[in-house]
């Protein structure tokens, strides 16, 4: 049979789209709840704040995306993106609501 | 993944680029070709001649111009074209008494003489494309230019991780040594001009980067107009107050030029004619790297100073600059090559990477002569994009001088020229043979690219040979250049034909090129 | 002028870069140099290609000039593998 069609049988192809999933979607809202926290905490004023966090989130997005197809586990490659979008979401809620730029 | 880190970055680098390499040529050809935006357009405009002028006699004379045409208006907004084009840009909000229909648009020369030119988007509509794209909505075209993007930078990353060994030894590259060619090209455009094509990705993305990313703001600003508000602000006209004449418009020129020792590139000017008339003056967007603009506001009645605004905070400085060198506006026409040559480098990448996915695979196919359905699609769909795009931007060009001069939408039947054009080349590659779909196509382009110079020359009296012996650089230097892109395209068929079509040979070559020990051969 | 000097730099300095290297010793000057003189032509190949940014800096300002420093290091770096695509091509046909 062809590479190809060995490719996008069974395993390989499960281990491609966890990965895909994990490399796109996930990692967008866990870039974006980075990125917020690096706004929140920045120094120099909102804008400034925003516009750094902002220019920055491509380098994570990046970084992250790589770093989804260069890990050897998906489960754990899973925990860790949920794990870290929970821990910088509840810190972006937390300093939201105690108040500060808004 | 399996297989260790660098063969899953190979794989990486692979997919992303294959899947959105077709749409990534298309940006990189047509923001290339902005780099000579104002030229492209000048050309496209042979009705207008280039009139030296002072430019700020220019907003004067607009702005008397102005105040014939467009009286009682509520703003009136006049851009400098630059240090390029020599021109001047109005836009103006009608007053109530003005018919509905009445222009809000117009193009001055130099010394504020109205230029009728036929109607077209020129070079601004290449720009344009490269992230709006076209005949799509603009805010999903942005999206899927940015994901390109970024799947291109997660691309060069994941290139640069697997080849490590090329950047530290380039001279091991070699151009055009047989079947090895498209990886030669491949390797030498993006190892060659790695920091350019770094730049611009990385660039690209910032400048359309809270379209991508709101969140950065939205961590700080309950409203993201309250942000726009306070890092770009655009004031409105107020309400009208009562008649009071407008001050002269030259001195405040002047004045703020001395303040920023550079050219005005802008005067907007508010409630023209009245009590609480504001005239803002911005600096050129092509007098320095940033892209942010100085402005000093006046009192329109008595022409006094009354605010000025000057970019500051390290981020938007950041930002504005990465913007600023993405753009390439304020680069000297030698730099403007150089910007040119490397998004040329960045174009032959993309192609060569694209063509390379299928020349790779070709040798592994079980039967080379029937190749599954991905891998024909693959192959045609490369014809139709590169090829494809290339002719029809020959064809853009060709519109621009056969279309007939008053038609309505004369703009838009040019653009559609040019899609029609790419359409009709990918249908012919579906139904022919790779090959000769190849060659076709290129040679088609090639013919395409040397007709433009031969067409300006019969429906203009601005012939290359005109050009040249009248001294006018852009105008010869944009025949001449169709001249060498219709010879790279006919140099691109000629290899096609003479390429050697037995398949055993290729077999053997591929696998004779791996065992050469030259990083950048394996692990895809 | 200070265009062609720039340009000039990148290629020297990529040139000595490569006649460091024991492989392309044979392609650029058919034999092979003492390692004392690789040495020196790595380090002068180097020096010289950094150089270059002040150069441009001093001359076009130091943001212009890195834009055209970058611009001009590719530029070199293009016609030095152009070069050296004929050379080897004549020194060692199918090597």
């Amino acid at each position: 049979m062809s590479k190809v069609n060995r490719i996008w049988r069974g395993a390989r192809w499960r281990d491609i789209a966890a990965r895909t999933l994990a490399a796109v979607p996930l990692n967008y809202a866990v870039t974006s709840a980075l990125t917020m926290l690096i706004a929140r905490l920045l120094p120099g004023g909102g804008a400034q704040a925003s516009i750094a966090a902002t220019m920055l989130s491509f380098a994570i997005f990046a970084g992250l995306a790589m770093t989804a197809f260069a890990v050897r586990s998906v489960a754990r490659l899973w925990i860790g993106l949920v794990a870290a979008g929970l821990v910088a979401g509840g810190a972006d809620w937390l300093l939201i609501s105690t108040g500060g730029r808004l | 993944m399996k297989g260790g880190f660098r063969q899953s970055m190979a794989w990486l680098h692979t997919w992303t680029g294959l899947l959105l390499g077709w749409l990534l040529f298309a940006i990189f050809v047509t923001g290339t070709s902005a780099y000579f935006q104002e030229e492209i357009t000048r050309w496209m405009t042979p009705e207008v001649h280039s009139v030296p002028a002072d430019p700020a006699s220019g907003f004067v004379a607009a702005t008397e111009w102005l105040q014939r045409e467009a009286p009682g208006g509520s703003e009136w907004s006049i851009y400098s074209t630059g240090k390029r084009a020599a021109g001047l840009q109005l836009y103006w909000a009608n007053g109530p008494d003005a018919p509905a229909d009445a222009p809000t648009s117009a193009r001055l020369d130099g010394t504020g003489s109205e230029v009728f030119a036929r109607e077209t988007l020129g070079g601004w509509f290449l720009y344009r494309f490269h992230y709006d794209l076209h005949y799509i909505n603009w805010y999903w075209a942005r999206w899927l230019v940015g994901i390109a993007a970024m799947a291109m930078l997660v691309a060069i990353l994941s290139g640069i991780v697997t080849h490590k060994k090329i950047l530290a030894d380039f001279f091991l590259l070699r151009f055009g040594k047989g079947q090895r060619s498209w990886l030669d090209a491949h390797n030498a455009s993006s190892v060659l001009f790695l920091p350019f094509i770094l730049m611009i990705t990385y660039t690209g993305l910032v400048s359309l980067a809270t379209h991508y990313m709101p969140w950065g703001i939205a961590a700080n600003y309950t409203d993201e107009g309250k942000f726009f508000e306070e890092t770009a602000p655009w004031p409105v006209p107020a309400e009208k107050a009562g008649p009071a004449p407008l001050a002269p418009i030259g001195p405040m020129v002047e004045q703020a030029e001395r303040r920023w020792g550079t050219a005005v590139g802008s005067v907007r000017i508010l409630n023209p004619g009245d009590r609480s008339a504001q005239v803002i003056v911005s600096s050129a967007p092509d007098a320095g790297m940033s892209i942010a603009l100085r402005s000093l506001t006046f009192d329109g009645v008595t022409g006094r100073p009354v605010r000025a605004q000057d970019p500051s905070g390290a981020a938007t400085v950041t930002e504005d600059t990465m913007i600023g060198i993405h753009a390439g506006r304020f680069a000297s026409p030698l730099l403007r090559v150089l910007y040119f040559l490397s998004g040329l480098a960045g174009c032959v990448m993309v192609a060569s990477g694209l063509v390379l996915w299928t020349v790779k695979r070709r040798a592994k196919l079980p039967d080379p002569e029937r190749p599954h359905f991905g891998f024909r699609l693959v192959e045609k769909l490369n014809i139709a994009a590169i090829a494809g795009l290339s002719f029809g931007i020959a064809v853009y060009f060709l519109a621009n001088r056969l279309l007939p001069l008053g038609i309505a939408g004369r703009s838009d039947q040019e653009i559609d020229s040019m899609f029609i054009a790419w359409g009709a080349v990918a249908i012919w590659a579906m139904a022919r043979p790779v090959r000769r779909a190849w060659l076709e196509a290129l040679s088609a382009t090639a013919l395409a690219f040397a007709l433009v110079p031969v067409v300006n020359a019969l429906t203009t009296d601005r012939s290359l040979f005109a050009s040249l012996a009248a001294g006018d650089s852009v105008f010869a230097a944009f025949d001449g250049a169709m001249l060498l892109i219709a010879a790279g395209f006919g140099w691109a068929a000629l290899k096609v034909a003479r390429r050697p079509s037995g398949q055993g040979r290729r077999k053997t070559a591929a696998r004779g090129s791996s065992a050469r020990g030259v990083p950048g051969t394996e692990a895809v | 002028m200070i265009h062609l000097l720039l340009f000039l730099l990148a290629f020297a300095g990529f040139m000595m870069l490569c006649a460091a290297r024991d492989r392309h010793q044979r392609d650029l000057l058919g034999r092979k140099l003492p390692a004392k003189t690789a040495v020196g032509l790595r380090r002068t190949g180097l020096f010289l290609l950094l150089l270059a940014y002040p150069v441009a800096g001093v001359a076009l300002g130091w943001g212009y000039g890195a834009v055209e420093w970058l611009g001009h290091l590719s530029g070199g770096a293009l016609l030095t593998v152009l070069l050296l695509t004929r050379l080897s091509a004549r020194g060692a046909p199918g090597r």
